[in-house]
C-alpha cells in the first residue's frame, strides 16, 4: 500500500507541476532560512565548547558601587592571582590577561598584531593545542613568546619558528611555542602572540599597578570540579575589603566562561540576559519559525484549494474500501515527499547564500551534510514541515464524503475550508506586514541615532598609537604634520570619544555627601584635544600649550558640573586626597561618548597629561585627497619611529562599528522580511492562479454578457485586496506593541511615526495587487469561447 | 441477501427539505439481477448509495446478509463494502494517476492481499474483460468502452457478492453498452447479485426484475421472464 501511495504522490506532483513548484519553492526558501539561522545559532551555542574543562573555567567580575549605581567590570587587581593560588582551596589554575595590540617585527617586516599578556598557566588552562613547544615552559621566562601558526608562517614561512627572535615594541623575544590558530568560536580568537604577564607588569610598575583598588587586568580561574562555587564566591566577595579595607565599594565574583557568549552582560551586579547574544538567538529562532509557518500555510492553502482536482480520486478510494486513516497517511506521505524535495532545494540555496550570509554575520559558517547535527536538523525539519504543512490538507481531503466527491459537489460543504484558507492568507500577510514595519523602525532608529548631534565632530579624525618614540619626539612630529597643510589639528589623548573606558571613583568636592561615591570617566588629553574634536566649551578655557601650566587643572563636562551643584563652576575644586587636588578651568557642553544611544553622558574629566596619552589624534582636511594624505603621514610617522608599522584608525569607522549589532539585526530582518513576503506572494500567486482557473466558466459568461477586462480584473483582485487590508488592521497594533517595547531599550530613540505604518500597508497592498493582477488579467483576456466550449 | 424496510432519507438545507426516500421497502435475493428505474429525482441514486453503504439512511432498516447495517459507522461500512460490494459508475471513475493494472489492483490492496496474489488475480480479470494488452496505459489513453471494461474489472476483482451499477452504459455507444451489459449478465450467471440503476429500457431487459420508483417510493415491480 505504501508503494501505491508513493506512486500516486509522485504522479500527482508531476501532474500539477506548477503548483508543485510553488509548494517546493516556498518550503525550500523557508527551510533554507531556517537552516542559515540554525547554523548561526549552532555557532553561538557551541562557542567555547572546544575548550577542555569549560565548565570549570570562570572570569572574575568586579561589582563596583558608586552612589545608587552598581557597575560590573571584568577587571581586577593584578594581586588577585597570587591570593587565589595561595589562599583559596579548590583552585587548579589562575591566569591574568591583558590585550596587547602592537607592532611585531622581524628584519624589515613590521606588522600590527593582536596578542595578550598572560601568565604561564594560560596555555594549559585553555587547552590551546601546540604545534611546537610545550605548555609547561613556553612562557616561564621574560624573554619568551608563544605565537600562533599564522603569525609564525607570516614571519618565518614553513621553517620552524622555535628559537627565532621577534621584536615586540622593539624588545626582542625568543619564540618558545607555536600554537594552532585560535578558532573563530573561541574566546581569544585573533590573538596571535602571547607574552608573559610579567612583561606588562614591569612596564607599568611605577603607576600604581600594585594596588588592590586599581584594576589593571582580567583574571581567569580554573576550579577543581569538586569545588563548591557558592562558598568560593562568598569568600571571594570579601577578598578586596580584607586585603585593603579602604576599598569598600568593590567585590569580586566568578562568572562562568560557558555563559559569556550568550549572556555576558550585567545590570546592577547581576547577569542581564537582555544584554547578551541569547536575545538575538531567541529573536532569530522565532523568525525562522515564522517563515516556516508562512511556507507551511502556503502549502496548506494551495493543497486545499486544489482539492476539487483530487475529489474523484478520494471518493473512489473510499468507495473501494480505504479508511480515512489510510487516506490521511497517504496525504502525509505526499507532503513528506514535497518537504524532502524542498530540503534538497534548500541545501542548494544555502550553499549559494552561505558566503554572503557569513559575510553579513562576520562568522565563517559551513553546512556539512556529514556532520550528525546538520544531517539530523535537515531530516527533522523536513519531517516537521511535511507533517505540519500536510496535516490540515490531509484532514480536510480525507473528510470528503464519497458520494459528494464522486459528483464533484464537495464545494457544498467547503464553506469552512474557504474560511480557513482566507484566515491563513490573512495570517501570512499580517506576519509579513509586521516584519515590514519592524524593519522600517529598526532602520529608522539606526539613522536617527547616526544623524544625532554628538556634540563633537567625528569626521576625518584619524588616530595612531602613541609609542614611546613618538611621544618623545612629539613636538617635532606635530610640527611636521601641521607643515603638510593637510591637517588642521593634532593632539595627544588617552582615548577617542568612542572608547573612553578609563574611569574611577573616590573624588570629592564641596557639598558632596561622603556616603555616595561617583564614577567619573578620566581622559588624558592636551591643549588641542578639544579643538581636534570640536568639543565646545560652555565656560572657561581649554588647557594651555605649556604642559606645566595646567598640570593640576581639569576640564569637566556639563554632567559633572551639574552633579557638583554649587561647586561645579570654573574655579571649583575636586580632590581625592591631599596629593590629588585639581581645579576646574573649563566646562564643556555635554557630548556623547561610548554609548551612542545615551541621552545624559556620564560625568567626565579631562586631565592635562599628554605623557599618559595612548594615541595621537589628527583632524584631516577633507578637501585633500585622503589616500595621498595618509601616505604622506605614513612617511612622517615612519621617520619618527621606524620600528612601528603605521597602524591608523578613523573615529567615524569606530562610530559605524557601534551600530554593527543594530545593522546586523536590521540586515537580517530585511532579508528575512523580504523572504517572508516572497513566500507569501508565491502562495498568493498560486492561489490566484487556481481560483482564476476555477472561475473560468463564470468569467466566460461575464465576458459574453459584456464585462470589460478591467471589470473582471477588479472582480478577481478585490477579494485578495480585502484580505490583505484585514491583515494590515491586525498587523498595525501588533507591530506597534512589539516595536514600542524594542525601542524602550534605547535611551535615545525615535518615535513610531504614522507614515511607517501607512507605507508598510500601502506596500503590502501594492505587492498583492502586482501578484494577483497578472493572473487576473490573464483570465480576463482569455477567449470566452474556449472556456464555455469546454464546459 | 438485501432487505430494506421503511427506509427514509431526507436532504435538508436552510430553506428546503427534500424527501429522497420515503419509507421504501423491498428486498433482493442472492443471485438476482434487479434493475431500478424512474424519472430524475425519484431517489434511485440515493437508494444505490445506501445499498452500497456510501450513505446512511435517516431511519428504517437495512439488512445485508442478515446483518443490520443501517447505522454502521464509516469504518464498519468501509470494511463491509470492500469485502462484499463492487461498483460500476456511469462516468467510470477510474483514478487518472494510476495505470489500468493499478486501478484494478486497488481494491485488493485495501483488502491486504499480498503482491503476488494481487498480480495473479488482476491479470486474470483483465484477461477476462479483454483489456490485458493495455494494462500499463492510463485511463486518459483509453476509449470510453475500454475504460468501462476496466471499471468492471475493478468491480469484480475482489469477487464481490454484490455489484451496484449506476447507469453503466450512460456514457457509452450502443455497441460498447451491449458489451458491458453482456459482462454483467455473465457475472450474474456466475452467481453475483446485481442491482443496476438505469434509464434505458433496453438495458433493463437484461435484468430479472424491474423496480420502478417515483418520489422516493416503489410504484411497480415487474418480473421478467
Amino acid at each position: 500500500m505504501f508503494k501505491n501511495y508513493l506512486k500516486t504522490a509522485w504522479r500527482n506532483l508531476i501532474k500539477g507541476r506548477s503548483f508543485s513548484f510553488i509548494n517546493i519553492a516556498g518550503l525550500g526558501v523557508g527551510i533554507a532560512c531556517a537552516s542559515l539561522i540554525f547554523l548561526w545559532v549552532e555557532y553561538n551555542l557551541n562557542f567555547n565548547s572546544s575548550i577542555p574543562g569549560l565548565n570549570n573555567i570562570y572570569q572574575i567580575e568586579n561589582n563596583q558601587t558608586y552612589g545608587k549605581d552598581m557597575f560590573t567590570f571584568a577587571a581586577t587587581s593584578v594581586l588577585v592571582k597570587d591570593a587565589l593560588m595561595q589562599e583559596f582551596p579548590g583552585v587548579d589554575n589562575v591566569s591574568r590577561y591583558d590585550d596587547a595590540s602592537t607592532t611585531v617585527s622581524v628584519g624589515n617586516k613590521r606588522l600590527a598584531q593582536s596578542g595578550a599578556y598572560v601568565d604561564s598557566s594560560f596555555l594549559k588552562m585553555f587547552g590551546l593545542p601546540l604545534v611546537e613547544g610545550n605548555d609547561k615552559d613556553a612562557l616561564n621566562d621574560l624573554s619568551k613568546i608563544a605565537v600562533s601558526k599564522k603569525l609564525a608562517k607570516s614571519y618565518f614561512g614553513n621553517a620552524s619558528a622555535i628559537g627565532k627572535t621577534l621584536l615586540v615594541d622593539n624588545h626582542p623575544y625568543k619564540v618558545s611555542a607555536v600554537y594552532k590558530d585560535i578558532p573563530q568560536n573561541v574566546q581569544f580568537y585573533g590573538q596571535d602572540f602571547l607574552l608573559p604577564f610579567q612583561v606588562f607588569y614591569n612596564q607599568n610598575k611605577g603607576q600604581g599597578i600594585n594596588s588592590w583598588g586599581n584594576n589593571w587586568t582580567n583574571t581567569w580561574v580554573k576550579l577543581n570540579p569538586n569545588t563548591n562555587v557558592t562558598a568560593f564566591n562568598d569568600r571571594l566577595r570579601k577578598l578586596i575589603h580584607q586585603k585593603s579595607p579602604d576599598v569598600a565599594n568593590q567585590s569580586l565574583w566568578l562568572y562562568p566562561l560557558k555563559r559569556m557568549n550568550l549572556y555576558g552582560g550585567f545590570t546592577n551586579g547581576k547577569e542581564d540576559a537582555s544584554k547578551g547574544t541569547i536575545q538575538y538567538i531567541k529573536m532569530f529562532s522565532m523568525v525562522a519559525l515564522i517563515i516556516l509557518i508562512i511556507a507551511c500555510i502556503n502549502f496548506m492553502n494551495i493543497s486545499t484549494a486544489r482539492s476539487q482536482q483530487r475529489a474523484k480520486e478520494i471518493g473512489m478510494r473510499k468507495v473501494l474500501g480505504s479508511t480515512r486513516q489510510s487516506l490521511i497517511a497517504a496525504f502525509l506521505a505526499e507532503s513528506l515527499i514535497v518537504a524532502y524535495i524542498a530540503v534538497l532545494f534548500a541545501v542548494l540555496i544555502v550553499a549559494i547564500a552561505l558566503p554572503a550570509f557569513s559575510n553579513l554575520t562576520g562568522i565563517h559558517l559551513t553546512l556539512d551534510l556529514l556532520h550528525p547535527s546538520h544531517l539530523l536538523f535537515l531530516i527533522v525539519i523536513g519531517a516537521l514541515c511535511g507533517l505540519v504543512a500536510g496535516s490540515y490538507p490531509a484532514l480536510y481531503l480525507s473528510s470528503f464524503r464519497p458520494v459528494l466527491a464522486l459528483k464533484n459537489q464537495i464545494t457544498k460543504n467547503a464553506g469552512n475550508a474557504g474560511f480557513i484558507r482566507k484566515g491563513l492568507v490573512v495570517l501570512q500577510f499580517a506576519i509579513s506586514v509586521t516584519i515590514i514595519i519592524a524593519v522600517a523602525v529598526v532602520y529608522h532608529q539606526i539613522q536617527f541615532t547616526k544623524n544625532r548631534d554628538l556634540g563633537f565632530n567625528k569626521n576625518n579624525a584619524m588616530y595612531v598609537p602613541a609609542t614611546p618614540a613618538l611621544t618623545k619626539s612629539y613636538t617635532s612630529l606635530k610640527q611636521n604634520i601641521l607643515n603638510t597643510n593637510k591637517i588642521s589639528s593634532v593632539s595627544l589623548g588617552g582615548f577617542s570619544p568612542m572608547a573612553m573606558y578609563n574611569n574611577g571613583g573616590g573624588w570629592k568636592w564641596d557639598g558632596k555627601s561622603d556616603e555616595e561615591d561617583v564614577l567619573i570617566t578620566n581622559v588624558a588629553s592636551d591643549a588641542d584635544y578639544l579643538k581636534t574634536f570640536d568639543i565646545k566649551l560652555q565656560s572657561g578655557r581649554s588647557f594651555s600649550q605649556d604642559p606645566n601650566v595646567d598640570s593640576l587643572n581639569v576640564v569637566i563636562n556639563e554632567s559633572l558640573a551639574k552633579l557638583m551643584g554649587k561647586a561645579g563652576h570654573v574655579g571649583g575644586q575636586i580632590w581625592r586626597d591631599a596629593t590629588q587636588k585639581v581645579t576646574i578651568i573649563g566646562i564643556t557642553k555635554n557630548f556623547v561618548y561610548n554609548n551612542m544611544n545615551e541621552i545624559h553622558p556620564a560625568p567626565l574629566m579631562f586631565f592635562n597629561s599628554p605623557s599618559n596619552a595612548n594615541y595621537i589624534f589628527m583632524k584631516l582636511n577633507p578637501a585633500n585627497d585622503m589616500q595621498a594624505t595618509i601616505s604622506q603621514l605614513q612617511s612622517i610617522f615612519q621617520k619618527a619611529d621606524a620600528s612601528q608599522s603605521f597602524d591608523y584608525h578613523f573615529v567615524d569607522k569606530d562610530f559605524e562599528q557601534k551600530f554593527r549589532n543594530q545593522q546586523f539585526i536590521g540586515s537580517l530582518a530585511t532579508i528575512f522580511g523580504c523572504l517572508a513576503i516572497f513566500i507569501s506572494c508565491l502562495g498568493l500567486f498560486g492561489l490566484a492562479s487556481f481560483l482564476a482557473e476555477q472561475r473560468k466558466k463564470e468569467i466566460g459568461v461575464r465576458k459574453v454578457l459584456g464585462a470589460s477586462v478591467h471589470g473582471i480584473t477588479a472582480l478577481l483582485s478585490k477579494d485578495f485586496l480585502k484580505l490583505v487590508f484585514i491583515s494590515c488592521l491586525i498587523a498595525f497594533p501588533a507591530a506597534w506593541w512589539i516595536m514600542h517595547n524594542w525601542l524602550q531599550s534605547y535611551e535615545y530613540r525615535t518615535n513610531l511615526s504614522w507614515w511607517i505604518f501607512a507605507v508598510a500597508g500601502a506596500g503590502a497592498l501594492l505587492i498583492t495587487l502586482l501578484t494577483v493582477t497578472f493572473q487576473a488579467i490573464k483570465a480576463a483576456v482569455a477567449n470566452p469561447v474556449k472556456s464555455l466550449r469546454s464546459e | 441477501m438485501i432487505k430494506i424496510a421503511n427506509l427514509e432519507k431526507i436532504y435538508r438545507t436552510e430553506e428546503v427539505e427534500t424527501v429522497a426516500l420515503n419509507k421504501l421497502t423491498f428486498s433482493v435475493k442472492e443471485g438476482e439481477f434487479v434493475a431500478v428505474m424512474g424519472p430524475s429525482g425519484c431517489g434511485k441514486s440515493t437508494l444505490l448509495n445506501i445499498l452500497g453503504l456510501l450513505d446512511d439512511p435517516d431511519s428504517g432498516s437495512f439488512l445485508f446478509n442478515g446483518i443490520e447495517v443501517a447505522h454502521f459507522n464509516e469504518r464498519k461500512r468501509a470494511d463491509l463494502r470492500k469485502r462484499n460490494i463492487g461498483f460500476v459508475f456511469q462516468s467510470f471513475n477510474l483514478i487518472d494517476e494510476l495505470t489500468v493494472f493499478e486501478n484494478v489492483e486497488l481494491p485488493l490492496i485495501y483488502l491486504g492481499v499480498k503482491a503476488d496474489e494481487r498480480k495473479k488475480r488482476v491479470e486474470e480479470v483483465l484477461d477476462k474483460v479483454q483489456i490485458m494488452h493495455r494494462k500499463n496505459h492510463y485511463p486518459q489513453q483509453l476509449s470510453g468502452g475500454q475504460q468501462q471494461r476496466v471499471a468492471v474489472a475493478r468491480a469484480v476483482v475482489n469477487n464481490p457478492k454484490l455489484i451496484l451499477a449506476d447507469e453503466p452504459t450512460g456514457n457509452l455507444d450502443s455497441s460498447n453498452g451491449n458489451e458491458v451489459m453482456q459482462m454483467l449478465t455473465e457475472l450474474n450467471e456466475q452467481g453475483t447479485t446485481i442491482i443496476m440503476v438505469t434509464h434505458s429500457e433496453h438495458d433493463a431487459r437484461y435484468s430479472h426484475r424491474i423496480i420502478r420508483m417515483l418520489d422516493g417510493q416503489t410504484v411497480t415491480e415487474n418480473i421478467l421472464v
